[in-house]
């Protein structure tokens, strides 16, 4: 018999602090595995947000640097002009990526950094206790809105990938979301594919998973699965958003 | 004895593998019950157990009784990394 999988070699042997189910520990996985496979990981830098992944660096056995708050494409633009040839990833929640780090995010992309970004959205806060978070659906309760996010006090979800994809700068930004197995295999071919395009100094690559978060959600880990499907995907649609080398 | 001898050994004799096609091993310490795994696999070779970890969950079991094909659908969807399969 041989062995046809097993833990990606830049996946350290630490076990997960994350929750029963969680998201997070599934993309983790998937970047290691994309890094194992482009054979990238003795040049590969990446940048942790503040959120539930702020001790990712625990896991990943390349080099990581964090970045405060919503800072992970500021960090990643300087690490990247200075360092040009290592390969340098954000990893950022939705709380960071598109509440505090919108500036830093958006002018990175237009700018046309080539850097990579993972882009994990869970529809909440989930390191302080799931609070309404930019990507918060409407009518999905949090503890800041009990009753059910309404655009009238809230807003409508932020589609915070599609924004960038108008800029110029961006030049790979997909959706993608680790609840099944087609999904995953599907998101790990992105993400393959972002650092692909770093790697033949492309610009700016986004990719963002749509990540579940049972307990902020109160769900059990299958039914979490089960509303990405039924209900996530419906206001975030996966697929490609942006590709301009699969034009031409 | 080759190494997949000892796997089939390895099993009491009422479990053994009728035929070896697909294999896994759980870590059962890393293993957080999210029965992801046991949802995934197509022909219900894990099931939830009542034994405890250090962690405090009760850890999925492997049936191992050669109905595995080693697709790893259950180590693919596995959020723990927790699985390894063999395949034939
Ligand atoms: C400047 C600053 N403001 C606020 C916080 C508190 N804080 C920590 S994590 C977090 C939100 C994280 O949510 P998200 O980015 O969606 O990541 P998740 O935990 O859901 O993975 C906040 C507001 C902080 N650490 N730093
Ligand atoms: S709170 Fe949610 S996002 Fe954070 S570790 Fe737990 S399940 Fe994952
Ligand atoms: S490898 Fe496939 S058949 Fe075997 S236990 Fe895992 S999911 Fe089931
Ligand atoms: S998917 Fe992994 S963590 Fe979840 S029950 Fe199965 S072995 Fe345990």
């Amino acid at each position: 018999m041989k062995k046809v999988f097993s833990r990606p070699r830049t996946l350290k042997d630490v076990p997960f602090h994350y929750c029963s189910g969680c998201g997070h520990s599934i993309t983790h996985r998937l970047i290691a595995e994309a890094i194992d496979e482009l054979g990238i990981a003795d040049r590969t830098i990446g940048i942790p947000p503040a959120g539930c992944a702020v001790i990712a660096y625990n896991y990943f056995d390349i080099d990581m640097l964090e970045a405060p708050h919503g800072r992970g494409c500021a960090v990643a633009t300087g690490m990247k002009r200075v360092l040009p040839d290592r390969i340098i990833f954000s990893y950022q929640g939705d709380g960071d990526l598109a509440a505090i780090g919108t500036a830093e995010t958006f002018h990175a992309a237009n700018r046309g950094e080539n850097i990579t970004v993972l882009f994990i959205n869970n529809a909440v806060y989930g390191m302080t206790g799931g609070q309404m978070a930019p990507t918060t659906l409407l009518g999905q309760t949090s503890t800041t809105t009990p009753p059910g996010r309404t655009a009238v006090l809230d807003g409508h979800p932020v589609h915070f990938s599609e924004v960038l994809a108008t800029l110029a700068g961006a030049v790979y930004v997909e959706r993608c979301a680790v609840n099944s197995p087609a999904n995953i295999a599907r998101a790990k071919r992105a993400i393959r594919k972002a650092f692909q395009y770093q790697m033949q100094d492309r610009g700016f690559s986004l990719v963002e998973i749509l990540s579940q978060c049972p307990t902020n959600w109160k769900m059990r880990p299958t039914d979490a699965c089960r509303w990405v499907d039924e209900v996530m995907t419906k206001e975030f649609p996966l697929g490609v958003i942006k590709d301009l080398q699969a034009k031409g | 004895m080759g190494k997949e001898a000892l796997f089939f050994f390895s099993f009491p004799r009422r479990e053994r593998p009728r035929v070896l096609k697909g294999f896994i091993e759980i870590n059962r310490e890393l293993c957080k019950e999210c029965l992801l795994c046991v949802e995934a696999c197509k022909r219900d070779n894990i099931v939830p157990s009542t034994d405890l970890n250090a962690k405090g969950y009760h850890p999925v079991r492997f049936t191992a009784d050669g109905r595995c094909n080693g697709c790893a659908l259950c180590a693919t969807v596995c959020p723990e990394a927790a699985i390894e399969v063999w395949r034939e």
